[in-house]
C-alpha cells in the first residue's frame, strides 16, 4: 500500500514541472520588469507622459480609469507619471548607495582580511558595532544627522550597507590570501600592493558582487522607507517612498495613491533579488 | 666545498603560539653548490617545506614565525636582509616551484598575463619581444604549442602543463637557485619523469642550482648530486647519492631506503616499514628525535641529541651510525 501511495509522488511530471518552467518564467518576468524600470529611469517621458509636477485641480483624487490609468493624487498629479519618474530616483539611490557600501565596506574588509592583526581587530569591532543596528535604523540615524537630501540619503543607506560588504570581503580575502598562487606571486618577489590588486582582489570579488545585487534591492527599500518617514529626498523630487507616504491619509478613500508605489517597489525588489540569485548560481558553478 | 651558493647553518623556525613556541624546523644545516642538485628528503612533517619556504623568505612574512640561524646566499646573509631587498632577490636570484601546479596559477588571469608579469620582474622588453621570449621559454620546458597555452586560462590546462608553465615562470627570472617543493607529487608518473628530466636538463644548460624537496628516495637517488635527509625538523644525514644508497649511515635513512620495493630479485612478502610516525612538532622526544622508532636505539639516544659528525662525502647525526666514522 505504502509503495503504491509513494509512487505517484516520484513521477517525473510532478518533479519537473515547478523546477524548470516556473523558475525560467519568473526569471524572464524579473528581467523584463527591470528593463521597464530601467527604461523609465533613463527616458521617463516615453512611459509616463506629462510633467510629474503638473498640478490639475480639476483632476484631484481621480480613480484609476480612462482619465488617468493609475489614478491621480490629492494635487491632481498622475500616479503613473509620478511612478515612472520615481524610477530614476529609486535606481540612482539603489545603485549609488550600493556602490558606496561596496567600495567603503569592501576596502575595509580587504585591509582587515589581508593585514590581520590590530587592523582586523579594529575593523571587526566597528563592523560588529554597526551590525548591532538593523540596517534601516542605522540609515535613519545617519540620515537624521545629515538632513534630508538625495545625496545624504545615498550616504546614509550606503554606510548602513557597508558592514555587510566588509564582512563578506574580509572572509573571502582570508581564504584567498592563503591560496598557493598568492604565495607563488610572493615567491616571484611581488610586493603586497601588487598582490592585493592583481591577485587577492579579483579572486575575492565574486561574493561581494552577488551581495551587491541583493543590496541594490534592499537599498531601494531602505531609501523608500526613509522617504516615507520624511528623511529622504526633497519633496519636489518624485520618489516611490514619498508617494507611498503621501497617499497614506487617503488610504480609505483613494487606495491607488499608496498601493501602486507599494506594488512597484515590491516587484522591483523581488526582480532584483531574483537576478541576484541567478548571478550567485552562475558564480558558484565555477 | 669552495663553490657554495647557499649555506644554511643551524636554521631554526618556530611558530609562536603566545604561551608556547612550536619548533617546526629545529636544525637545518645544508649546503648547495653552484649548478648542483641537492635533494631534501624526509617524511611528511619533517620540516622540508618550511625549510624551503624559509630560504625564500616566505615563512618570515608570517608574524607568528620566529627564524634564527644563518642562511648565506652567495655571501649575502638572507635573514639579515631588509624585506625590500629580500623581495628584490625573489623572482630574480631565487625562484620557487610549488607542489600543486593547478593551484599555483591565479585562476582569474590567462597564462600569458602571468608569465608576462614574471618576465617583467627581470627585464623590460617590447610587447612582441616579450611574446617571443615567452614562447621560447615555453619551448624550453617542452611546450611546443606555446600560442595555445599562452591564450589559455589555468583551468584549461592539465596538471603537468601547469607545472611546466610554473617552471617556465620560474625560469623567466633566470634564477641562480631554483627551489622546487615536491614539484611532481601531484602529477602522474610519466609526467613526473618528464618534469624531473626537464629540471635536470635546465640545471645543465642554465647552470642553476636546484634544491629539490621530495619525499621520494627514488627521485633523489636518480637526480641528486647530494641528498640531505631531514627528520622531525632536523637534518640527520647528508651524503652523495651513491654513498646513501650503498651505505646509509643513519638508521632513518636506511629505513627510508628499505621501504622502497626492490626492482630486481625476489619481492618480499611484506615491504618493510618504519613503525610509528613523525613526532608532533610540539612533542618532540628528548635526545635523538628518532629514538622511539629506531631499531638501534640505546640508552644515550633518549638522553642527548647526537652531534653532526663528518663521514666520507657527508655527515650524520646519530649515536650509532650504520657505518664507521672515517675522520
Amino acid at each position: 500500500m505504502a509503495t503504491a501511495l509513494a509512487a505517484p509522488a516520484r513521477s517525473p511530471l510532478r518533479l519537473r514541472m515547478p523546477r524548470l518552467s516556473t523558475s525560467r518564467v519568473t526569471f524572464a518576468v524579473a528581467v523584463v520588469w527591470l528593463a521597464i524600470v530601467a527604461a523609465a529611469a533613463l527616458i521617463p517621458g516615453l512611459l509616463g507622459p506629462g510633467d510629474p509636477a503638473a498640478l490639475d485641480p480639476s483632476q484631484v483624487l481621480t480613480a484609476p480609469g480612462e482619465q488617468a490609468l493609475l489614478g491621480t493624487d490629492h494635487y491632481g498629479r498622475s500616479v503613473l507619471t509620478l511612478l515612472v519618474h520615481g524610477a530614476r530616483t529609486a535606481l540612482v539611490i539603489g545603485l549609488a548607495a550600493t556602490a558606496l557600501g561596496l567600495v567603503l565596506g569592501g576596502w575595509f574588509g580587504l585591509l582587515a582580511g589581508y593585514l590581520g592583526g590590530w587592523v582586523d581587530m579594529l575593523v571587526g569591532r566597528v563592523v560588529d558595532m554597526l551590525m548591532c543596528f538593523p540596517g534601516v535604523l542605522l540609515a535613519l540615524v545617519i540620515a537624521s544627522g545629515l538632513g534630508a537630501s538625495t545625496t545624504n540619503l545615498i550616504i546614509a543607506v550606503g554606510i548602513s550597507a557597508a558592514p555587510g560588504f566588509a564582512r563578506v570581503m574580509r572572509g573571502q580575502v582570508l581564504s584567498v590570501r592563503s591560496r598557493l598562487y598568492v604565495e607563488a606571486a610572493r615567491s616571484m618577489g611581488f610586493g603586497s600592493g601588487r598582490i592585493i590588486v592583481c591577485h587577492v582582489l579579483p579572486n575575492a570579488l565574486a561574493p561581494s558582487a552577488v551581495l551587491a545585487t541583493v543590496t541594490v534591492g534592499t537599498s531601494i527599500v531602505a531609501a523608500a522607507s526613509l522617504s516615507f518617514l520624511g528623511l529622504g529626498v526633497r519633496s519636489d523630487v518624485p520618489d516611490w517612498g514619498q508617494l507611498l507616504s503621501m497617499g497614506q491619509p487617503y488610504l480609505a478613500s483613494a487606495w491607488w495613491i499608496s498601493t501602486f508605489p507599494g506594488v512597484v517597489l515590491t516587484l522591483t525588489v523581488i526582480a532584483v533579488s531574483l537576478v541576484g540569485d541567478w548571478l550567485r548560481d552562475r558564480m558558484d558553478s565555477d | 666545498m669552495t663553490d657554495t651558493l647557499l649555506r644554511l647553518n643551524g636554521v631554526r623556525v618556530e611558530l609562536d603560539r603566545g604561551s608556547t613556541t612550536i619548533p617546526l624546523v629545529r636544525e637545518a644545516t645544508l649546503e648547495v653548490g653552484r649548478g648542483e642538485i641537492v635533494c631534501l628528503v624526509g617524511e611528511s612533517g619533517s620540516g622540508k617545506s618550511v625549510t624551503a619556504r624559509t630560504i625564500m623568505g616566505l615563512t618570515q612574512l608570517d608574524a607568528a614565525m620566529r627564524v634564527s640561524g644563518t642562511a648565506s646566499f652567495d655571501g649575502t646573509d638572507l635573514f639579515a636582509l631588509p624585506p625590500v631587498q629580500m623581495r628584490r632577490l625573489r623572482g630574480r636570484e631565487l625562484a620557487m616551484v610549488f607542489q600543486e601546479p593547478l593551484s599555483s596559477l591565479d585562476p582569474v588571469f590567462g597564462v600569458e598575463f602571468q608569465l608576462r608579469e614574471a618576465l617583467r620582474r627581470r627585464e623590460r622588453l617590447s610587447r612582441t619581444a616579450e611574446r617571443a621570449r615567452l614562447r621560447e621559454c615555453l619551448a624550453e620546458v617542452g611546450i611546443h604549442d606555446g600560442d595555445r597555452v599562452l591564450r589559455s586560462h589555468p583551468h584549461e590546462l592539465s596538471g603537468g602543463m601547469c607545472q611546466r608553465v610554473m617552471i617556465a615562470m620560474a625560469l623567466l627570472a633566470r634564477p641562480r637557485l631554483l627551489i622546487a617543493d615536491e614539484p611532481t607529487t601531484a602529477l602522474d608518473v610519466t609526467i613526473q619523469a618528464q618534469i624531473l628530466e626537464l629540471i635536470d636538463r635546465l640545471r645543465t644548460e642554465e647552470g642553476m642550482a636546484v634544491l629539490l624537496v621530495t619525499h621520494d628516495m627514488g627521485v633523489a637517488a636518480e637526480l641528486a648530486d647530494r641528498i640531505v635527509v631531514m627528520y622531525s625538523g632536523r637534518v640527520v644525514e647528508t651524503a652523495p647519492p651513491q654513498e646513501v644508497l650503498a651505505h646509509p649511515a643513519h638508521p632513518y635513512t636506511a629505513g627510508l631506503l628499505g621501504s622502497i620495493p626492490p626492482m630486481r630479485g625476489p619481492r618480499p612478502q611484506m615491504l618493510p616499514t618504519i613503525g610509528g610516525s613523525v613526532p608532533d612538532p610540539s612533542r618532540v622526544p628528548d635526545g635523538c628525535a628518532f629514538h622511539p622508532r629506531c631499531p638501534r636505539a640505546a640508552a644515550e639516544c633518549s638522553e642527548q641529541s647526537p652531534a653532526f659528525v663528518p663521514l666520507t662525502g657527508g655527515a650524520v647525526a646519530c649515536w650509532h651510525p650504520l657505518v664507521e666514522e672515517s675522520v
